[in-house]
């Protein structure tokens, strides 16, 4: 029989009453793991009401102790660090060695967090006028959400849940329905961490789940990423609610590559870029500006590097890259390499008849590559969110920033080049959230807020760090006077 | 032998290597060189976990997995050390470079 995601409200595992089921597919394979529910409008209010109800306890827990429940978690994490890989590359499909970065990303967010002791701390100054004071202190919004994409089924949550709890917030957090088991393994480690009753709850489901959670009053706050069209629909709503609202949205991330970048060093940077986590990242590289002459022999040794990477079960060592996470995903990506065909661009890689051995039923595309795009076609325009990279030709600098300012998204850009000047330039004009200088996934550390502009971004504070704090907190200022 | 491509496989190749040559070690009678070898196997273990960044996992080159058979402990272990060399040289991060060098100096 079929296991049965459970849900996690009031600090109790609990198997849904809903009728409506969905399969959770390992994308290597096509195996069914389980089934996740699309859980009712009950339980969904039982697991905010059960965050509201925690809520008071929890804000006057001291700091500290919410701090040592966090480092508790952490090592838990570490203790578990092997099992909690395999649950993501076994649900997602990334390699084993993507995700095991990915949890250590998503315990740096846990050690990030764990600092809230300092990172909470308020500000005070004397006199501001005669005998008069003034203080700013930071306190928590009370029962916060997210609603989490697929792609980094431990990471991306784990932007914001520890940060909320940290600041003395409680959560109701509702996993992607294609990658819920890894969140129900965080869960199991933060009750064993010690987090109360109710502080932290997990309901699983789909649009429904996630629209009660926006309209709810008791819910103050919201985070979101996925794609753009999502993303805007759920700042929409929570802003017309007048919830907090954070969205991050999606990508067409452009990498220039300039006539002077050593390609010895650039190129396994964009075939990581390009093809890491099979192309489904907000920051996966998927159009290169080739700078004059460097397009040739760059657009040479990629298709050379990437022919020979190893496309398979994430669950072998050797694999360097792993399956798409559906069918429906997989059909989509083919959709586009046909209309990069149909419009004109050069297959100079072409994945789609990649075969796996044993892989027979899973979502599996090759590399694929294509040169001599132009910035009309739609493989240059559309986040594919997947395996397919566009080449396309630019006479200078000046038009590779031309192209990049005319897209609608503005997650990540990136450079690679010998000249400061050149990157300089770069750094201070492209309208992207997070820029990398020979670097081809400029992934912000726990520390600090990963970015987003244009249509990749709702919102003003981002997910880690001390935005996450700020997004976390209300600042309320105290002005005293005594006579 | 076939040539490694990715972090991850390199780690796994270093730590059946480090079991086999514990196990040969073992059946020679020489306590303390298993010991060794079981202590590199827990670095390898702290490495795959700690110095993994997903945000560089390009792709290696230049490193063949290595065989032990018909070694002797002492031939083994210098081949282990000579593998870890190798690796460190054609390793993109720079922390499991480092600790490779390291693990390649604690051989003997």
């Amino acid at each position: 029989m079929t296991t049965k995601v459970p849900n996690f409200i009031n600090g109790e595992w609990v198997t849904s009453k809903t009728t409506q089921w969905q399969d959770v597919h390992n994308p290597a394979t096509g195996e069914v793991l389980a089934q996740v529910p699309f859980s009712t409008s009950e339980e969904v209010d039982a697991a905010i009401a059960a965050a509201q109800e925690a809520f008071e306890d929890w804000r006057r827990t001291p700091p500290l102790t919410r701090a040592r429940i966090l480092f508790r978690f952490r090592d838990l994490m570490e203790e578990h660090f092997e099992d909690l890989a395999r649950s993501v590359t076994l649900e997602n499909g990334k390699t084993l060695d993507e995700a095991r970065g990915e949890i250590r990303r998503t315990i740096e967010n846990v050690e990030t967090a764990a600092g809230i002791p300092s990172l909470m701390l308020g500000t005070y100054a004397e006199d501001i006028s005669v005998g008069i004071d003034e203080e700013a202190i930071r306190q928590p919004l009370g029962v916060c959400t997210m609603f989490a994409p697929f792609n980094f089924p431990a990471m991306v949550p784990m932007w914001f849940v520890p940060y909320a709890l940290a600041t003395g917030n409680t959560y109701v957090l509702k996993p992607s329905e294609r990658t819920p088991l890894t969140q129900n393994k965080l869960a199991e480690l933060l009750v064993e961490a010690g987090v109360p009753e109710g502080v932290y709850n997990i309901v699983h489901g789909s649009a429904d789940v996630a629209r009660q959670l926006i309209e709810d009053p008791r819910v103050k706050a919201v985070s979101f990423v996925g794609s753009t069209p999502v993303a805007k629909e759920v700042y929409r709503l929570a802003a017309a609610a007048g919830k907090r609202v954070q969205c991050q949205g999606g990508a067409k991330n452009m990498l220039v590559v300039m006539p002077d970048a050593s390609l010895q060093r650039t190129v396994p940077a964009i075939i990581t870029s390009a093809f890491g986590n099979a192309g489904q990242r907000c920051l996966a590289g998927s159009a290169v500006l080739a700078v004059g002459d460097i397009h040739k022999p760059l657009v040479e040794q990629l298709v050379e590097r990437a022919a020979t990477l190893r496309v398979g079960n994430g669950m072998d060592e050797q694999t360097q890259m792993g399956p798409v996470i559906t069918p429906q995903a997989k059909a989509r990506i083919i959709g586009y390499i046909e209309r990069g065909v149909e419009q004109g661009a050069r297959l100079v890689l072409d994945g789609r008849g990649v075969h796996v051995p044993g892989g027979e039923d899973g979502n599996f595309i090759g590399p694929t590559i294509f040169d001599d795009v132009t910035p009309d076609m739609d493989i240059a325009q559309d986040e594919i969110f997947g395996p397919v990279l566009s080449v396309i030709p630019v006479p200078d600098l000046e038009a590779a920033i031309a192209t990049i300012e005319r897209s609608r998204y503005g997650n990540m850009a990136c450079i690679f080049t010998d000249s400061g000047r050149a990157a300089r330039e770069f750094k201070y004009r492209v309208p992207a959230g997070n820029i990398g200088i020979n670097i081809g996934v400029a992934a912000p550390i726990a520390f600090f807020p990963f970015g987003g502009m244009k249509d990749s971004f709702f919102g003003d504070l981002h997910g880690q760090g001390q935005d996450a704090v700020d997004f976390f907190t209300h600042k309320k200022v105290v002005i005293t006077r005594w006579f | 032998m076939a040539e490694i491509n990715n972090f991850g496989a390199v780690i796994a190749h270093a730590l059946e290597l480090e079991q086999t040559l514990a196990a040969l070690a073992e059946a020679a009678g020489d306590e303390a060189r298993a010991a060794d070898s079981r202590r590199r196997a827990r670095e390898l273990t702290r490495i795959r976990q700690e110095a993994i960044s997903e945000m560089i996992l390009e792709p290696l080159s230049g490193i063949e997995e290595i065989s032990l058979d018909g070694l002797d402990p002492e031939e083994a272990v210098r081949r282990i050390a000579a593998f870890y060399e190798n690796a460190a040289e054609h390793m993109s991060i720079p922390d499991v470079a480092r600790a490779l060098r390291r693990l390649a100096r604690r051989c003997r």
